[in-house]
């Protein structure tokens, strides 16, 4: 780990710089010079202080070992642990010092004060990170769609979304706040998926925004979606490349999603799988999540792909097939693109009975797999 | 095929759950996974919101007594805290700042690091402006799940990918945790409401927000800040949508399974974002003071609020209740009252520089 070492005499006035490459050269040399001799060592991932003697100090390690991530003698010094074994000061940092970051260690002792300079070249970064796919697949989006989903192809670094994100439009002009900025910023746990919001104050009718501002789609205007290259990824690199997408704008959707019209191909025993056909592209993740099969009140444990620009959702069971008689549960939080639910449009117009529904808290479509 | 469908009710029992676990039990080995949201609750307890682990995490700090009265102020606060936690200030985000009641000390929450991997932190600055770390996993502590936000590397049996809910924020009134979220799936609207201390198997109530915007139509509508306060002598949540109106709901209508529709009391104007707010009294007259993206710091009158009939028309700027910009404070991204004299602001500089400040309130 020892990369650099630089070693100061800061009580006799006299600054020696010595460079060692490895702690076992520094080690020998020691054991030369006496055990005394007191030295700093920074390797395996700790501050070693050797020739420490007498009790410990009565205020703490802290008062003769100090360590800090800044050259700056008023920063404060890194967090860690400190303990002492046979008149060598050890300081464990809280978290692993960042790569090429430089540790700048003080060391009071015998009336006297040694530093010492650690530092290890940053690691090479490269850019391999790039946007694997932007969700709704289709290229044509309702003028009303609520969210989009960016897949990147490696983890991404948090709090950069808003700055890299454009929506352009047909003459080249961006968009202005086409999306909730939030700050938390709503990836997954794999922190590879980020999904945005267009503000719901501009899709949403009856809003200022909606009237001031306009949708931020609007139907028959193509929009080009780009995401800039230096949005880094979870390693500090940028992007390989710029990703950018057309997509056609076509007329807002204002109706619940139908499941009555859904058409369902129901497997022949075996391993032939169960094929739902949409009635219009539903939100990606939903559909992966929302629909799922029972027998017998249990769930039943298989592979789920949504594919055809989201609106086929195909269903492999872990078990062939037996006869009998299945449900298809499709939970009332799915979604189409633009947030419209079994039973529940995304906004409602209250003056309108039919429209002030209750979605569907479960939606179940029987089917039965044939005996042989 | 013909599709027979069939009502939720006509075939209960057929359908076993689908997806959503409901699990709730006071973890007292509670892993803090993300540190965002924070509050406080009697006790010096520290609430805090854990949005990758899916969690509310409260933790007994200990700090129940008056730590002196000195004016906290931290110049570069991420700096100064990238350098304890051994990183760069790149790598270092602030994500909340609130001020211990009891002891006047501030707690800050932090992630070290940017990615999905990252490390959370609570640091806290006592009045002199001294930062420490507060241990959290040597504290005593417990922990409530929320009820449908799985671990952030869970998938179900079926491979299929996890919701996670981003918490936007926190509140603690007469013995229940608020909890304000958003969903990085379903365009929900929750808040929802745990008793504290958490009990095993309680579930947490989950509440509906509607926005009955202007005129006729009804959205959900995500509560980015909120807070409790009196009308009229009645407990309410005061709550900011992300589309900035601010809305009041009496604390009595948080009933488990309500869908609420709340009274909006004032539009402060589009583009903007809400960031936090907090309430306090000046010369006897009651005031709200919001931080927001856009449109600075706002200092509301929040006299008689009850007196504010629901805004049901769209209007063409702002309505409801008056309010003043408080040209000083630019770049606000954190209040909290310290007293009813002076608050804490966490506030960005033109170079995105962040300090710790302490305000004498306006």
């Amino acid at each position: 780990m020892i990369a650099r070492w630089h070693l100061g005499r800061a009580a006799s006035g006299k600054l020696s710089i010595r460079p060692f490459v490895i702690g076992a050269m520094l080690a020998t040399e020691l054991a030369a010079c006496g055990a005394r001799e007191p030295s700093l060592i920074y390797a395996d991932g700790v501050v070693r202080a050797e020739g420490w003697s007498g009790p410990a100090p009565a205020d703490g390690w802290e008062s003769v070992l100090n360590v800090r991530a800044d050259d700056d003698p008023a920063a404060p010094a890194m967090l860690g642990e400190y303990s002492e074994s046979g008149g060598v000061i050890t300081f464990t940092p809280r978290f692993e010092p960042a790569p090429g970051l430089a540790l700048h260690a003080t060391f009071h002792v015998n009336q006297s004060t040694i530093e010492a300079t650690f530092a290890e070249p940053a690691k090479a970064i490269a850019s391999t990170t790039t946007v694997a796919h932007l969700y709704p697949s289709t290229d044509e989006w309702p003028e009303n769609t609520l969210k989009m989903y960016l897949e990147f192809s490696a983890p991404m670094s948090a709090g950069e979304a808003w700055t890299h994100i454009k929506v352009v439009d047909d003459q080249g002009r961006t968009i202005v706040q086409p999306f909730v900025e939030i700050e938390q910023e709503l990836w997954d746990g794999s922190g590879t998926r980020l999904t945005v919001l267009f503000d719901p104050g501009r899709i949403k009718r009856g809003l200022v925004d909606n009237r001031d501002s306009g949708p931020p789609l609007i139907a028959g205007r193509p929009v080009t979606i780009e995401v800039d290259p230096s949005w880094r990824d979870a390693t500090g690199a940028p992007l390989a490349e710029k990703f950018s997408r057309t997509i056609r704008v076509t007329d807002a959707v204002r109706d619940v999603v139908h499941v009555k019209r859904w058409k369902v191909d129901a497997p022949r025993a075996g391993d032939s799988d169960l094929v739902v056909t949409f009635d219009r592209p539903l939100d990606h993740a939903l559909a992966r999540r929302a629909i799922s099969v029972t027998k017998n009140g249990s769930l039943l444990g298989g592979k789920i792909r949504v594919t055809d620009e989201e609106t086929v959702w195909r269903f492999t069971p872990d078990v062939g097939w037996a006869p009998g008689d299945y449900f298809i549960a499709v939970d009332g939080v799915l979604e189409d693109l633009a947030g419209n639910r079994p039973g529940k449009m995304f906004d409602v117009d209250t003056s309108d009975p039919a429209q002030s529904t209750e979605a569907a808290s479960v939606t179940a479509i029987p089917f039965t797999v044939p005996g042989a | 095929m013909k599709l027979r469908i069939l009502s939720a009710t006509a075939i209960a029992g057929a359908i076993a759950a689908i997806g959503l676990s409901a699990t709730a039990a006071p973890g007292a080995e509670a892993k803090l996974q993300s540190a965002g949201a924070l509050a406080f609750a009697p006790g010096g307890v520290l609430l805090i919101g854990d949005s990758v682990g899916g969690q509310i995490v409260a933790v007994e700090t200990g700090d129940t007594a008056k730590a002196g009265a000195g004016k906290v102020e931290i110049a570069d606060l991420s700096g100064k805290i990238a350098a304890m936690l051994g990183t760069t200030t790149d790598q270092v985000a602030v994500n909340d700042a609130i001020v211990n009641p009891l002891s006047g000390s501030v707690y800050i929450s932090v992630a070290r690091g940017l990615g999905p991997e990252a490390n959370p932190v609570i640091m806290r600055a006592d009045r002199s402006g001294k930062l420490t770390e507060v241990k959290v996993d040597a504290l005593k502590r417990s922990s409530v799940t929320l009820s449908d936000a799985p671990a952030p590397d869970a998938r179900n049996a079926r491979g299929q990918s996890i919701r996670q809910e981003a918490i936007t924020d926190l509140g603690f009134i007469n013995g229940q945790v608020l909890v304000a979220g958003l969903s990085n799936e379903e365009f929900s609207s929750s808040m929802r409401t745990f008793a504290y201390p958490f009990t095993g198997g309680a579930k947490g109530a989950s509440i509906e927000m509607y926005h009955g915007a202007h005129g006729q139509y009804e959205t959900a509508a995500p509560v980015r800040t909120f807070m409790t306060y009196d009308v009229a002598g009645k407990p309410n949540v005061l709550a900011a949508y992300t589309c900035t109106p601010l809305v009041k709901i009496p604390l009595e209508q948080f009933k488990p399974g309500a869908k609420i529709k709340a009274t909006t009391i004032a539009e402060l104007g589009n583009r903007n974002r809400p960031l936090d707010m907090i309430a306090y009294k000046k010369d006897g007259r009651d005031f709200i003071l919001m931080a927001n993206s856009a449109r600075g710091v706002m200092k509301l009158d929040a006299a008689k609020l009850e007196t504010y009939r629901h805004i049901d028309m769209p209007i063409a700027d702002k309505a409801g209740v008056p309010y003043e910009t408080i040209a000083s404070l630019q770049g606000v991204t954190q209040l909290d009252k310290v007293d009813e004299t002076s608050a804490v602001i966490v506030v960005a500089d033109a170079n995105k520089q962040i300090s710790l400040k302490t305000i004498a309130l306006p």
